[in-house]
């Protein structure tokens, strides 16, 4: 039986952030490492805090807090960024 | 009482005994030496310096010596101790003189840490900091140098130190160092500066120091707020150009700069991120001295 992705991260309090513009930098206090983030990966760490989520359930999240649809290029964006946050153990992922 | 006020006698004298209470911006190094050009080197840099109480604290012990060993006979070396440890290997006796400056900085950014420090030089202008990040080779310590001597006070050219409680930055003026060209550079731009022996062959080329203005020395009390952020870049040939920097890019690179954030942890986050807050931040790039002098004129500090 096919499940869903969900992502997760674990103690959403470690992230600290600064805006400037379209710039958001993350801190990540469980690890020191500081993170640049485009507006969209901003988003899509602080709508993966809020609460464990499938990806289709964060296009939606993200989308809103943009103000945009919530299209294939989206989806598509958010799946990079995705991987790339689990990578960088920002993120993992947990089956529903 | 000040390095001048000795005579270079008593300046031997003390550095060969019980050592120099040297005060440079908020530290007390306790230096000795029998060496003659570190003698010379601190005679002549530091005149203008502050002596601490003799036998009193000291941030820093640390000694300049050739040891003992059968090289001195025939490649005499110098080595630098602190605190009775040795942490570099030794180098040819005539880099004496280079050691010790690189010594000290190493003292510093291997212990105040209760600054956030960044490897930049530290310019001020009518109370506002200009914190110049760069890695080596990109002419910051040049720059900085020919700004010193246009009117900006040098709070360092090597370590920004900003104060954990305020975010200002605290003045740690030492000689400037001048790297291969740029010491030629800097003697035809500013004729009159006072710079030292060349040394050559060292891993960093020739090297060579200038000694600071006097007024940035006798100021090294008065810490200054950053106003900017500045990334300088040396490129032959090229125009004077300062081109805004995002302030989240800026974040990045001085954190890659900096000699303890990570040690800081939460707190160098705040700290760094409210200093880039605070700034406007540039790249800068430039290939005539005098070009970089007029456009760091025209900075004005952001609005409040």
């Amino acid at each position: 039986m096919h499940r869903a992705v969900v992502w997760k991260v674990e103690d959403g309090a470690r992230f600290h952030f600064r805006r400037w513009g379209d710039e958001c930098v993350a801190y990540d206090n469980a690890t020191g490492d500081t993170h640049l983030l485009d507006p969209v990966a901003a988003e899509l760490l602080v709508a993966v805090r809020q609460a464990a989520a499938t990806t289709e359930e964060l296009v939606q999240r993200v989308a809103s807090r943009l103000g945009t649809g919530a299209g294939s290029d989206l989806f598509s964006a958010l799946e990079s960024a995705l991987g790339d946050f689990e990578r960088l153990a920002l993120v993992r992922r947990v089956a529903q | 009482m000040k390095v001048a006020d000795l005579g270079a006698a008593e300046l031997g004298a003390r550095l060969k005994g019980s050592g120099l209470y040297l005060r440079t911006g908020p530290f007390v190094s306790r230096i000795r030496s029998s060496i003659s050009s570190v003698s010379e080197g601190i005679g002549l840099l530091y005149a203008d310096y502050p002596l601490a109480e003799q036998n009193d604290f000291a941030d820093f012990h640390v000694g300049l010596s050739r040891p003992p060993t059968i090289r001195r006979w025939f490649h005499p070396q110098a080595v630098f101790d602190f605190d009775g440890h040795v942490p570099f290997k030794p180098l040819p006796l005539d880099q004496a003189y280079p050691l010790f400056e690189w010594g000290l900085n190493w003292c510093v950014s291997s212990h105040a840490h209760q600054y956030l420090m960044i490897h930049a030089a530290v310019i001020e202008r009518d109370g506002h900091a200009a914190i110049l990040p760069a890695p080596p080779g990109s002419g910051k310590s040049t720059l900085c140098a020919a700004l010193v001597n246009r009117g900006w006070r040098l709070l360092s050219d090597e370590l920004a130190l900003i104060r954990r409680n305020d975010g200002y930055a605290v003045p740690l003026p030492r000689p400037v160092s001048l790297k291969n060209e740029s010491i030629g550079v800097i003697r035809g731009f500013e004729p009159s500066a006072v710079i030292n022996r060349e040394v050559r062959d060292t891993i960093k080329g020739t090297v060579a120091h200038m000694k600071p203005p006097t007024d940035s020395v006798s100021r090294a009390n008065e810490t200054a707020k950053p106003a900017w952020v500045i990334f300088p870049r040396y490129r032959k040939g090229a125009a004077a150009s300062l081109q805004t920097r995002s302030k989240g890019g800026a974040l990045m690179a001085v954190a890659d700069n900096a000699f303890n954030y990570s040690l800081l942890g939460l707190a160098g986050f705040h700290m760094l991120a409210d200093m880039i807050h605070a700034c406007d931040c540039h790249d800068f790039s430039y290939g005539d001295l005098d070009q970089a002098v007029e456009a760091f004129s025209a900075l004005q500090p952001p609005a409040p």
